[in-house]
């Protein structure tokens, strides 16, 4: 059965949808922007958000830049490094980022701002080689960064779902409590109000982590290192503390980290960059830790004050033990040690 | 150029209709050249190097059809014939299986010579090859119309149907071709194309690319995965197949008719059949229908000429008879089947695929010529079994269709049949171990990390169906006005029946915009590997 109509009705049938599509197109993607919800350039969804805060706060005088991955936003505090040295500095860790990722968003921040140092948080049993994140071509992270990207392409790298996932979870991207958490104060910091009391046991045992063989694992942080030096910028890797008894539970943990170790100061050598290893300048007790790797606010605000006292006094530092108050002990009998 | 993105939606689109509208006030001839080059520019955003084979196998087959149309009929004719469609099979069988084979025989030491071709499969050269041995076919048999160069381009090319069909016949397009209305923009035709165009769109985006979740975590790990994660990632790849490709069929149809053309019907609701006869009828119906007339009914007319040469019955009754049966029925459709398998691929899976079709096909054929004839039409109830059941076998053959070689395929099918046991969700897990002597029994054991995964699977899998089962297809929506060649037979209700008025305009503006939302997730099609 074929209907004949009116060709006017037909030509704002054909016209109406496109209409209705472009209005919501442009009104979801003012309201992502209003509730300051990144676009999605990369598949690493902490990436995003932390390319739209340096998209937001570029600063113009040389910068002093974290780096890395979750550790880089939660366990260094740019904030209190800027306080106490009257330099600034931005934190641009990104949940999961790899190295190799890392050295790629060097590579593209170091064109947008002055960078003058990189501060690489790390533990070393999280050297893994991880597929690329970065989906996008630098060019359209560039226009995006320095602000030329028309309203319209920016909401095209904006997806449905996500959208809808982000505002199931928005308490925990939002608040400190989550460890997703993306609330960024001014100089980018993650500060976790994690304590031993609320975090979450499997988090906190390490389960299911396991070792694995370095097959050229020093390889990219090498190349992130040589990246930064090679513009004469410094390049710090601070190994991170990680809970007491965790890692040491594990044998096939300790010999990847042992093996790690070794070969780091020929590799750093190679490349003329600092290391840091804050397990042999200080024990961290259990109430500064958010899970068995992450520090909490106070924690963190300890390791940096551990890394400037460390700077200050030339390396020159009496073992300390470090206890973080405010999160007390913790709901697991695990005392501070 | 995928449908599903930004350069197609807004450069190569809107630039190819205002040229054709502008070409077709011109004239037909720039109107068929505006679209012969719009659909070789489609095909070489690709690869611009394929674009020489694609032109090589368009002017072969052009000049050997024509020939063929031309001779009288006689052993020259068979014998141009028959080069023009071994050249055809030549060129797809160096392309799509010369490098599995050749791979395979490296893998097991009878190439001594460890070098990998690494030969790059032209995208749609299935499609584009058997739409030409078609039409040679057609030529051969003086079907439909004699075309000249331009519009056999346009017929081969047509970048609605040129990746993944529907496979077209001469018949189907030529008369459109030769019609002066067919090179006409108009908003009568624009707006219902754009609506199934939308449908289509949102099929792949919004239901088809979602589902692909389940599936991988269910394939990738077939070793371990437990019944229900491997059921549900099963049957989600069958949803997702179906929404995929008829989600690109229905594009494919919307924007032929955009451009004032009408494609076959390629999908009829196939998960509502109720065996596997039906499903294959209403399933990738112009792959089925070329499969019938160049594969299945020659061999089952030499067949009934063989029976009839030796003094054979051939009727019903006769049929009847296992003889019968094997010869005219089973052996056409395993010979049918099994080339179709192979066609979607070298790997010993796709010839499993192949024949696991065929042999329940040849089962539901003998239910139908042996088992009870019945006049009484089964219930709702009955009717529903039998169409979950016809889902999950189908589910079950796909499982070939998807595993990434034989192996995976058994591993997947053993987990389905419980050798990693159940693997509930974790608290439903640990519930039910607490069963303990039949928590034994059956291996429960909760899944670790794939919980969601599952949960998720589930709750989007029921979701699906219930689309599936209870809304009418697209063809049907669009009855009123369908943009198909053939009329729709049952049409939806009328309230549900698409028109163009302002409460469609929402819905479809509601659902193009989730579908530009959701680009960034989406993926190729499912189909662009055949």
């Amino acid at each position: 059965m074929r209907v004949r109509l009116s060709g006017n009705k037909y030509l704002w049938s054909f016209l109406g949808p496109l209409c209705v599509a472009f209005l919501l197109y442009v009104a979801i993607g003012a309201i992502a922007g209003a509730l300051r919800i990144a676009p999605e350039f990369t598949s690493n969804f902490g990436l995003d958000e932390r390319l739209q805060f340096l998209k937001n706060n570029k600063p113009s005088a040389p910068v002093g830049v974290i780096l890395g991955a979750s550790l880089a936003s939660n366990d260094v505090s740019a904030s209190l490094l800027q306080a106490q040295t009257g330099k600034t500095f931005i934190n641009l860790g990104a949940y999961g980022l790899s190295v190799s990722d890392s050295r790629h968003l060097y590579a593209q921040l170091s064109r947008e701002i002055p960078v003058r140092e990189v501060i690489f948080p790390l533990h070393l049993f999280e050297l893994r080689l991880y597929a690329s994140v970065f989906s996008v071509p630098d060019s359209t992270l560039h226009r995006y960064l320095s602000g030329a990207m028309p309203f319209l392409e920016e909401t095209s790298y904006r997806d449905i779902n996500g959208l809808i996932y982000y505002l199931m979870n928005w308490h925990d991207y939002r608040s400190s409590q989550g460890f997703s958490s993306v609330a960024f104060n001014a100089n980018g910091d993650v500060p976790l109000d994690i304590g031993p009391k609320t975090t979450d046991p499997s988090r906190w045992r390490a389960d299911g982590m396991t070792g694995e063989p370095c097959r050229n694992c020093m390889r990219p942080l090498v190349d992130l290192c040589r990246s930064v030096t090679v513009q004469h910028h410094r390049f710090t890797l601070l190994l991170a503390p990680y809970r007491a008894g965790v890692v040491e539970n594990k044998p096939g943990v300790v010999e990847m980290v042992r093996e790690r170790a070794r070969l780091l100061p020929q590799a750093m050598q190679a490349c003329g960059g600092e290391v840091i290893d804050s397990q042999k300048l200080a024990r961290f007790g259990d109430s500064c830790f958010a899970d068995f790797a992450h520090l909490n606010q106070q924690g963190a605000e300890k390791l940096t004050q551990l890394l400037l006292d460390y700077r200050r006094m030339g390396g020159a530092l009496a073992y300390r033990t470090v206890t973080c108050p405010r999160y007390g002990v913790d709901h697991l009998a695990v005392t501070d040690r | 150029m995928l449908f599903n993105s930004f350069v197609f939606l807004f450069a190569f689109l809107p630039l190819a209709l205002l040229g054709y509208a502008i070409a077709g006030r011109v004239g037909e001839r720039a109107a068929v050249t505006w679209l012969a080059i719009c659909s070789l520019a489609f095909y070489g955003f690709w690869n611009t190097s394929f674009l020489i084979l694609l032109t090589g196998s368009i002017l072969f087959n052009y000049a050997v059809g024509t020939t063929v149309g031309r001779l009288p009929d006689g052993r020259r004719k068979s014998l141009l014939f028959a080069f023009g469609v071994v050249a055809n099979v030549l060129l797809l069988v160096c392309y799509k299986y010369l490098d599995p084979t050749v791979s395979f025989l490296q893998d097991y030491g009878l190439i001594i010579d460890q070098t990998r071709l690494n030969i790059v499969l032209p995208l749609g050269i299935s499609f584009f090859t058997f739409t030409q041995i078609g039409y040679l076919v057609d030529r051969r048999d003086h079907v439909g119309e004699n075309l000249d160069f331009l519009r056999y381009v346009v017929f081969v090319t047509f970048f609605p149907h040129l990746i993944a069909g529907p496979i077209l016949h001469i018949r189907d397009i030529g008369p459109q071709l030769l019609k002066r209305d067919t090179f006409r923009v108009a908003a009568d035709r624009v707006a219902p194309g754009l609506a199934l165009f939308i449908l289509g769109l949102s099929k792949k985006v919004l239901i088809a690319d979602p589902l692909g979740e389940p599936v991988a975590a269910a394939f990738t790990q077939a070793q371990t995965t437990g019944l229900i994660p491997a059921w549900v990632g099963a049957v989600s790849f069958a949803l997702q197949l179906y929404f995929d490709f008829s989600g690109y069929s229905d594009m494919a149809m919307g924007l032929a008719h955009i451009f004032g053309f009408r494609f076959p019907i390629n999908f009829a609701s196939p998960y509502k059949t109720r065996g596997i006869i039906e499903l294959w009828q209403h399933w990738h119906i112009t792959l089925s229908r070329y499969l019938g007339l160049l594969l299945y009914n020659p061999l089952a007319m030499r067949i009934t000429r063989w029976r009839i040469s030796r003094g054979k019955k051939i009727n019903r009754k006769a049929l009847a008879t296992p003889a019968a049966f094997l010869s005219m029925v089973a052996l056409p459709t395993f010979y049918t089947m099994t080339i179709a398998g192979i066609w979607h691929g070298a790997g010993l899976q796709f010839i499993v695929f192949g024949l696991l079709n065929g042999t329940c096909l040849t089962i539901n054929h003998a239910w139908r010529v042996f088992g009870p004839q019945s006049e009484h039409q089964p219930g709702w109830a009955a009717n529903a079994g039998l169409v979950a059941f016809n889902l999950l076998t189908w589910s079950l053959a796909l499982v070939f269709f998807h595993a990434v070689d034989f192996q995976q395929a058994e591993q997947m099918l053993c987990a389905m049949f419980g050798a990693n046991g159940l693997a509930l969700p974790p608290y439903l897990g640990a519930a039910l171990a607490h069963l303990d002597a039949a928590g034994r029994w059956l291996n429960v054991h909760a899944t670790v990390g794939h919980g969601a995964t599952t949960i998720h699977g589930m709750i989007r899998l029921i979701l699906t169906l219930a689309i599936v089962w209870g809304l009418p297809n697209t063809q049907q929506l669009m009855a009123e006005k369908s943009p198909s060649i053939e009329a729709v037979n049952d049409p939806a209700p009328a309230w549900m029946q698409w028109r163009p008025d302002w409460k469609w305009s929402v819905f479809l503006g509601a659902l193009l915009c989730a579908d530009l939302l959701s680009f960034r997730q989406t993926s190729v099609f499912l189909y662009f590997q055949f």
